[in-house]
């Protein structure tokens, strides 16, 4: 169950990716409606862009490291039911 | 279990994938700060779910400590785990924000000490847990940590009230103040990222809890084979 979660997890990833670079180049050029700010005081709409991908980036990161960690884990576990198994059925 | 996991993650998919649209395509851009003014939309939630997540494991402490069910340990323990996730990533998110708007990566400002002090907890509480041998009285002495770190959230809650801060005022929350200066869509796209971390936040919490029991008897049997 965990193993397909966690490919259907690469997945989401990938496609969360996908959309925020797509949309990267079609978007942020919506001002709020209560004022407008003059392109040359922002240096343009795309202005600190970076630093929220920069945010984006490192969350996905997190979370997909944690996710990592999970899985790894629970291998542990697996390699430590079948060496338990294994202890019992030698005692019996 | 296994059915309202699924529900969570798929839940999480299909709300992440609507937030990333309106974070980057639908909400406008603030007039002061900017485009980086969209790392609000995931930077509050992250910080809403960090506070939350030690409430979570001071309950289940409390829980843990009355009635020694290890249900309750597990549900801290996890909620523990991802707390500090969480709020190492709200003090990133933080520290990127912050080296655009005020020029500077980190300031010692009531807030920032605050959470920086709630990530301490923390590490605290699973330092102690993962120093303790199993069986101790680690779990009881963790579990005494979550209670003295969950009186850091309303804290961090009410540092924008209680002292002079760089952050804005409160937009979440029971004193979240009516008149918010956020644009409608501002806020719609606010409360979607909200209701997105928080089902992922479930979603996490569900599948570490079931992991955290499956270690709990891993343990047991590991002491039950070593002394026969």
């Amino acid at each position: 169950m965990f193993r397909s979660l966690n490919r259907t997890f690469r997945l989401f990833i990938l496609l969360v990716g996908v959309v925020v670079v797509t949309a990267a180049f079609n978007s942020v050029g919506v001002y709020a409606e209560s004022g407008t700010v003059p392109e040359t005081q922002q240096n343009g709409p795309e202005a600190n862009l970076k630093y929220l991908f920069a945010v984006f980036i490192l969350v996905w990161a997190f979370f997909f490291g944690y996710i990592f960690f999970l899985s790894r884990r629970l291998k542990e576990m697996k390699n430590e039911v079948a060496i338990l198994k294994k202890i019992i059925s030698e005692k019996e | 279990m296994s059915g309202m996991k699924t529900i969570f993650f798929g839940g999480t998919c299909i709300l992440m994938l609507i937030t990333v649209y309106l974070i980057f395509m639908w909400v406008p851009t603030e007039q002061n700060l900017g485009i980086s003014q969209r790392i609000f939309y995931v930077h509050v939630p992250l910080g809403w779910i960090g506070m939350v997540s030690i409430l979570v494991v001071g309950i289940a402490s409390v829980g843990h400590l009355c009635t020694r069910n290890n249900t309750w340990d597990a549900v801290a323990y996890s909620a523990a785990e991802l707390g500090v996730i969480f709020a190492t990533l709200i003090l990133i998110t933080g520290a990127v924000w912050a080296k655009p708007v005020w020029g500077v990566w980190w300031s010692w400002d009531p807030k920032l000490t605050t959470t920086l002090i709630l990530w301490f907890i923390y590490v605290g509480y699973l330092m102690v847990r993962s120093f303790s041998i199993p069986g101790s009285q680690g779990r009881r002495y963790a579990s005494v940590v979550a209670l003295l770190g969950a009186i850091d959230a309303p804290i961090i809650y009410m540092a924008s009230i209680w002292w002079r801060t760089a952050h804005p005022n409160l937009n979440i929350g029971p004193l979240a103040e009516a008149d918010s200066d956020l644009d409608g869509k501002m806020y719609i796209t606010f409360f979607v990222s909200l209701v997105t971390f928080t089902v992922f936040y479930v979603y996490l919490m569900l599948e570490r809890i079931q992991m955290r029991k499956i270690e709990d008897d891993l343990d047991e049997v590991h002491q039950y084979v070593s002394l026969t």
